[in-house]
């Protein structure tokens, strides 16, 4: 039996820009294909290769803006039941997370949001916080790396990858 | 294979027998707890036999698990084991122990330092730790409630009690801590609806002073599906293309975070 590869991350967390791009179906900026990244690092969070971490905060940060098209009901519901799932552990805002947040905000000049993702990341002890938002990119921790997010494990989107240039190969041969 | 060897460190002829018996009392009632927690089973430290008793310049218990065949008295031993030496070195609230379990520990490493105990160690078949009088220290930190807040916590439901005021223990999915909850008995029904499952209890919560949630009252219960029936993957990734409304992710986050 093929053993399964070996994930990137550890305890990654994931900033609510990552879900966000998920959703939004970002496959092609500059170049990279978010969507897929996104799947990628989930899928290997549910199979049990990695333990993706996030903050309460994420649930009301991934939502439809007031002034745009509203998320519709059905969408928001399964928004809320797929951040029930077992595979993505959460850190409650609460006011161990939020006094942190509040010397983050100090210490590198960033804004209260960004102050309880990263809080959150260091109170789950992740070895990594993964943001698609350039400003959060900027902030230098000493204890925490603070990164684009990328493959993780790579198996799926191959597999994905080799199942669809298979089927171009057959329509080929048609 | 389950092996937990419990030594009392003082010289011969010095450890008395009140400091003996409290000790091996407070171990058992840790083992059963331990036990509990993978096995499911209120049989606990009964399920465990003395395979070797010695006095050679220390008092020597060694327990084995009567039937092992699950594997949960490895596992017990293991986190016995990694669990008392985690209070030691670390001073922060090991995974499985309950709020009970934490006052055996509290019990057991009071002696150290009374009675002739100089000391403890526990032993499995792959980990050893010392516990001293700084185990004693720490584990006083960790019991009292510090601050309480309205907050929830979420992991599995695993054990109810009607012994004393009603409560159920969860085990937080994040640090697999075992958390009490009491709840009202007339809820009793809904409580057994939730055993075994993914809860979210919503009520005040009890931190002690390392920042660590002991406890939750009037909690209010909630079932969290069961991933087979929750949105997949595949089903969220890429639902909505228009949720930032045609902004970058990164513009979008400015607009609702600022900045």
């Amino acid at each position: 039996m093929a053993r399964k590869p070996k994930a990137k991350y550890k305890k990654p967390y994931l900033d609510s820009s990552v879900f966000i791009a998920w959703v939004n179906n970002e496959t092609d900026i500059k170049g990279v294909n978010r969507k897929a990244i996104a799947d990628d690092i989930l899928n290997a969070a549910k199979d049990g290769r990695l333990r993706v971490y996030t903050s309460a905060l994420t649930i009301a940060e991934v939502y439809k803006m007031r002034n745009g098209p509203r998320l519709s009901n059905a969408n928001g519901d399964r928004l809320l039941a797929f951040f029930e799932s077992e595979f993505i552990l959460f850190v409650d805002l609460e006011r161990r997370v939020a006094e942190a947040a509040h010397r983050l905000c100090q210490q590198h000049g960033i804004l209260p949001c960004d102050g309880v993702h990263l809080s959150s990341a260091k109170e789950a002890k992740c070895d990594v916080l993964l943001a698609w938002d350039d400003r959060f990119g900027n902030v230098d921790d000493p204890d925490i790396k603070i990164e684009e997010p990328q493959i993780a494990v790579g198996q799926l989107s191959m597999d994905k990858e080799m199942a669809a240039d298979a089927g171009d190969e057959g329509g080929d041969e048609e | 294979m389950s092996m937990l060897r419990f030594r009392l460190k003082g010289s011969p002829g010095t450890i008395t027998y009140p400091a003996f018996e409290s000790a091996l009392r407070h171990w058992q009632h840790i083992i059963a707890d331990y036990d509990y927690a993978f096995s499911k089973s209120r049989k606990g430290a009964s399920e465990w036999v003395i395979a070797e008793l010695s006095a050679n310049g220390s008092l020597d218990v060694v327990a084995k698990r009567r039937v092992d065949s699950a594997g949960i008295g490895v596992r017990v031993s293991h986190h016995t084991v990694s669990g008392l030496g985690q209070i030691e070195r670390e001073g922060t609230t090991p995974p499985y122990i309950s709020q009970a379990g934490m006052k055996n520990v509290q019990g057991l490493v009071k002696i150290i330092g009374s009675g002739g105990v100089a000391g403890m160690v526990v032993e499995s078949e792959t980990e050893e730790e010392e516990l001293s009088a700084k185990a004693s220290v720490n584990v006083d930190q960790l019991l009292p409630t510090s601050y309480t807040s309205v907050g929830s916590i979420e992991g599995r439901l695993e054990a109810i009690s009607l012994h004393g005021k009603p409560k159920y223990v969860v085990y937080h999915d994040r640090t697999q801590r075992a958390i009490s909850c009491r709840f009202q008995p007339q809820d009793l029904e809904e409580v057994k609806a939730a055993l075994g499952l993914r809860v979210n209890v919503f009520g005040l919560v009890h931190w002690n002073p390392k920042g660590e949630q002991i406890k939750v009252e009037e909690g209010n219960l909630r079932i969290l599906g069961p991933q087979e029936l929750l949105p997949t993957i595949e089903e969220v990734g890429g639902s909505d293309p228009t949720l930032t409304g045609g902004r970058s992710t990164a513009d979008f986050l400015r607009e609702i975070r600022g900045g």
